[in-house]
């Protein structure tokens, strides 16, 4: 009698088992791997996902919209793209930045967009000591950077084409833009960044509630995941491309790196990477190979972590202790990872990394 | 004695029953593992989508993307990557092995992306 009831609570409790499994295995059929019906999910998910590839600014773009309206708002992000691209293409002859470029010396009207990321930049320059500055351009362009032929200039190359390189002599009035004869400006730090704006306000407006927007690795994400978590962004570690440092959880913020592995060539054995010490002209090789910073402000972001970057370890770190606004994540050459103290709740760091925090003044 | 053989016949179906739902399990278990290897890699050419398959099984081939450009992807149970590319700076050769959900190869010259997926949508990381 007592065995009788053994196996018959074990035959129920398996039987139970089953019959769960059996509810799951339906469901999950939809989900199975053959190719048809994978295709299936990637088109006609539940979340109504839509997805655009954007080739623009020298990088790859990808944004993901939710909602019944996401595709046509993607079809609208990516004209957005062009447009602006068409307005800062330092290559583009019908650019603004171009035109200002080809008419040193004198006065060029541009777009409102043009004029407010000039401005935006100038005064960044100016929180940063000029650790960011858009008038580096004459110098990036030596090094080939902008054109892929890369090459070390010699030192009285350099010494020369500094003298031409000063934020403060760039001069917005309204949306009249003029610098001095043999000046060159460029947007490659700030673009990406404003751009980033533009479409999480685009998306905002027309109500979407769920959107990542990444602009070749500048991140910024609007609302949260449709299932309401938040977003989950790694930050690449800079020694091994294939893997994170660590992941932070956000919503509605702009996570934007400067890192040496972005863009870089190599001469005898040495690295010589594309975010320039303004006041050497050389590749700015102060102790950090990776800033991230994270704020609601996508331009202001990019900016930062080109200047922070620029900066070197020590000045970074200074700066980050009297700058409450801006939570960022420092890595050091030695692969010391500082952050600041507003990100400790969002922060996840890879298994056997640990952070130094950088505390507030 | 009646009443024993019904008991023996009762043990019988017990007995019986038990080795067919483990059966059951068994095959259901082998099932959802074969179903939960779900990754795949997306071939995407300018936004299109050229192309899935499957990552359950090596493979290899070729794609052509943009401005002509020849690219030959190579599919191993252990990841995904372009083996040669007619590109001029092989940024997309360089970049190596990609294996985890959400990870891309992108060739800019040829507007191609290389993307891995995973048909339980579990991404650990969403950028």
């Amino acid at each position: 009698m007592n065995q009788t009831k053994v196996i018959s609570i074990i035959l129920s409790a398996a039987l139970l088992s089953v019959s769960v499994m059996c509810g799951c295995e339906q469901k999950e059929n939809t989900l199975s791997s053959t190719e048809s019906a994978v295709s299936e999910t990637v088109s006609a998910n539940t979340d109504n996902e839509e997805s655009v590839d954007v080739f623009a600014m020298d990088t790859y773009m990808n944004i993901k919209a939710y909602g019944t309206n996401a595709k046509q708002e993607l079809k609208k992000c990516s004209d957005e793209i062009q447009r602006l691209d068409a307005l800062f293409n330092v290559t583009d002859s019908q650019s603004d930045i171009y035109q200002i470029n080809a008419r040193a010396g004198s006065v060029v009207e541009v777009s409102q967009d043009t004029a407010e990321v000039i401005q935006k930049a100038k005064d960044i320059s100016a929180q940063t000591d000029g650790a960011l500055d858009i008038s580096i351009y004459p110098v990036l362009r030596e090094w080939g950077f902008t054109a892929g032929k890369y090459k070390v200039p010699d030192e009285q190359t350099i010494e020369n084409l500094l003298q031409f390189v000063d934020y403060r002599n760039i001069n917005v009035n309204g949306t009249k833009v003029n610098i001095p004869e043999a000046y060159a400006i460029d947007l490659g730090s700030v673009a990406k960044g404003y751009t980033s704006d533009r479409l999480y306000h685009i998306l905002k407006d027309d109500g979407i509630t769920s959107a990542l927007i990444n602009l070749g690795g500048n991140v910024q994400t609007l609302g949260t995941k449709p299932d309401g978590s938040k977003w989950t962004v790694g930050i690449q570690n800079p020694q091994d491309l294939s893997s994170y440092i660590c992941t932070l959880k956000v919503s509605d913020l702009a996570v934007i790196t400067s890192g040496n592995y972005e863009r870089y060539f190599e001469e005898d054995g040495k690295k010589y990477w594309h975010i320039m010490d303004t006041r050497t002209g050389k590749p700015a090789d102060n102790g950090i190979i990776s800033a991230t910073v994270i704020g609601k402000s996508g331009i202001e972001c990019d900016a930062l972590s080109t200047a922070l970057f620029a900066m070197g370890t020590d000045k970074a770190k200074e700066y980050c202790q009297n700058h409450k606004d801006i939570e960022a994540v420092l890595i050091d050459k030695d692969m010391t990872i500082y952050i600041t103290e507003g990100l400790v709740d969002m922060i996840t760091m890879t298994d056997g990394l640990e952070y130094s925090l950088i505390e507030r003044n | 004695m009646e009443q024993e053989q019904t008991g023996k016949k009762g043990k019988y179906i017990t007995a019986a029953a038990i080795i067919l739902v483990t059966a059951v399990c068994i095959i259901w278990i082998f099932w959802q593992q074969t179903a939960h290897t779900g990754k795949y890699v997306e071939v995407r050419v300018s936004g299109e989508v050229i192309r899935t398959v499957s990552m359950d099984r090596a493979d290899s081939f070729e794609i052509q993307g943009k401005n002509n450009i020849n690219l030959k992807v190579l599919v191993q149970t252990d990841g995904v990557r372009v083996e040669y590319s007619d590109c001029p700076d092989k940024i997309c050769v360089n970049t190596g092995l990609i294996s985890k959900t959400g990870q891309t190869i992108v060739c800019l010259p040829a507007e191609t992306v290389l993307e891995v997926k995973d048909s339980s949508r579990d991404n650990a990381v969403d950028a």
